[in-house]
């Protein structure tokens, strides 16, 4: 018998034959790892709410040939405020695609972990600033993924730059205006954008809670961040698709 | 290459693509039917036309259905002021059995999915609002599934019902009949004690 211990935080389900699912989870130990739940979608199932998207739970698994299958899970938090909130749900669907699609299988991230943790804690009980808190959930993520952009000056020539901004996805920073032209993709940013969005980095989850943002710069950094993601992730982002329907409809 | 003759190695073929069903299941099947009376054979291809000829969603409550409205939406004695909401036909067929649901459905065909890209616009919720808006409807049941997608549909229908001045309830979540206290999960329990009712 090859049983296992372990803890994560269940990014997403898949169904499997008749009552069964496929969990993804982001463990501490193991990285990113596959497991089949068996009866999971009975009404009787031993593991009720155990296994859904968002829970923190301690698992042992039964190392199979192909995939792992858990036998045992207890929560460690449910994070019931997100899952009572459906724009928390949004947000936070958003945080687990990005995970799922950046994290290996098999390869531990301590980083990574902690940062969803933190993150999906924070926004479980957060009152406003959900979009802003995935911005620097993005920021941060690509931070300690290896692609910190360069924020403080020019990419390129290295000087300070000027009033006038550009945001390089292909040099990953901003550039001045004299280097624009060696990257016709670059957008225009604005100086107080870029300034947030070094804060972002810098402040810990629990004060972007509190954090006072000018809407305009927030659209700006959601649409500078979205774009930042998808152009070094390479996979599409589906959840990021559904919020953009979910924001326009609100408006 | 086959070690069949043409016509089984196809039959073959094709049970082989049903869920559950692998290639020894396959064989099994296909040499049942092959040696099973024609008119059973028969019966069993039409049934398989028929399905596909003329099943189609009612155009109320779309539900599957072989007429142009299912049975619950043409039945005169069923209440108009009520509608069910869930996510797929066969969770009609479960909440029927109950015997406790006297209105009408309404069948999403899915439940928003975030984390899938699927949201509003890829389930029948316009159809949804246009039936509420159609007709004189006093109360909207939401008996989605209980989990993460579920509960995200049920929460996005209230917040598009309410101001309709439709009341909005949701089924109830709790321990299942039969089941033993210590082994429910916390979030279980938790909606369980929330939903308590005075005896």
């Amino acid at each position: 018998m090859s049983l296992y211990k372990t803890r994560g935080i269940v990014l997403r389900t898949h169904k499997l034959g008749e009552s069964d699912r496929i969990i993804t989870i982001l463990t501490n130990y193991y990285g990113k790892i596959g497991a089949v739940a068996k009866g999971v979608r009975k009404t009787k199932s031993k593991f009720g709410s155990r296994l859904e998207p968002f829970t923190h739970v301690d698992l042992v698994l039964y190392k199979g040939r192909n995939l792992d299958i858990v036998t045992q899970a207890e929560i460690i938090n449910a994070f019931s405020g997100i899952r009572d909130n459906f724009d928390r749900i949004t947000y936070g669907s958003a945080m687990l695609d990005l995970v799922n699609k950046v994290s290996v299988e098999g390869e531990r991230d301590i980083a990574l972990y902690n940062l969803l943790l933190k993150s999906l804690d924070v926004l479980s009980r957060a009152k406003k600033n959900f979009r802003l808190l995935l911005i620097a959930f993005d920021i941060k993520l690509m931070a300690i993924s290896g692609f910190m952009p360069k924020l403080g000056h020019c990419a390129l020539c290295k000087k300070k730059p000027g009033a006038k901004l550009h945001f390089s996805f292909e040099w990953g920073g901003i550039i001045c205006d004299e280097c624009s032209p060696a990257d016709k993709n670059s957008i225009i940013a604005t100086p107080t954008a870029i300034e947030t969005l070094s804060r972002l980095i810098r402040l810990p989850l629990n004060d972007i809670v509190d954090l006072d943002v000018i809407a305009l710069v927030e659209d700006e950094l959601y649409l500078l961040m979205r774009d930042y993601v998808g152009y070094y992730v390479q996979a599409r982002l589906k959840s990021r698709e559904c919020l953009s329907q979910f924001i326009a409809h609100s408006r | 290459m086959s070690y069949y003759a043409g016509p089984v190695a196809g039959l073959i073929e094709e049970l082989a693509k049903l869920p559950g069903v692998g290639p020894k299941t396959a064989q099994r099947l296909a040499f049942y039917i092959l040696k099973a009376p024609a008119d059973d054979a028969k019966k069993l291809s039409r049934a398989i036309d028929e399905v596909k000829d003329k099943i189609r969603f009612c155009e109320e409550c779309f539900n599957v259905t072989d007429k142009v409205k299912c049975e619950f939406c043409s039945d005169p004695n069923r209440d108009h002021a009520v509608i069910c909401v869930v996510e797929e036909p066969r969770d009609i067929v479960a909440l029927e059995k109950t015997g406790e649901f006297k209105g009408r459905y309404h069948v999403l065909q899915g439940a928003i999915s975030p984390i899938d890209g699927i949201g509003p616009d890829d389930i029948r919720v316009k159809e949804l609002l246009k039936r509420l808006q159609e007709n004189e409807v006093k109360e909207v049941v939401v008996a989605t599934n209980p989990n993460i997608e579920g509960e995200a549909t049920a929460m996005y229908l209230a917040k598009l019902v309410k101001p309709l001045g439709i009341k909005v309830t949701r089924i109830a979540s709790g321990l299942p009949v039969g089941g033993d206290l210590e082994y429910a999960d916390e979030v279980t329990l938790g909606r369980a004690l929330e939903g308590r009712r005075e005896m």
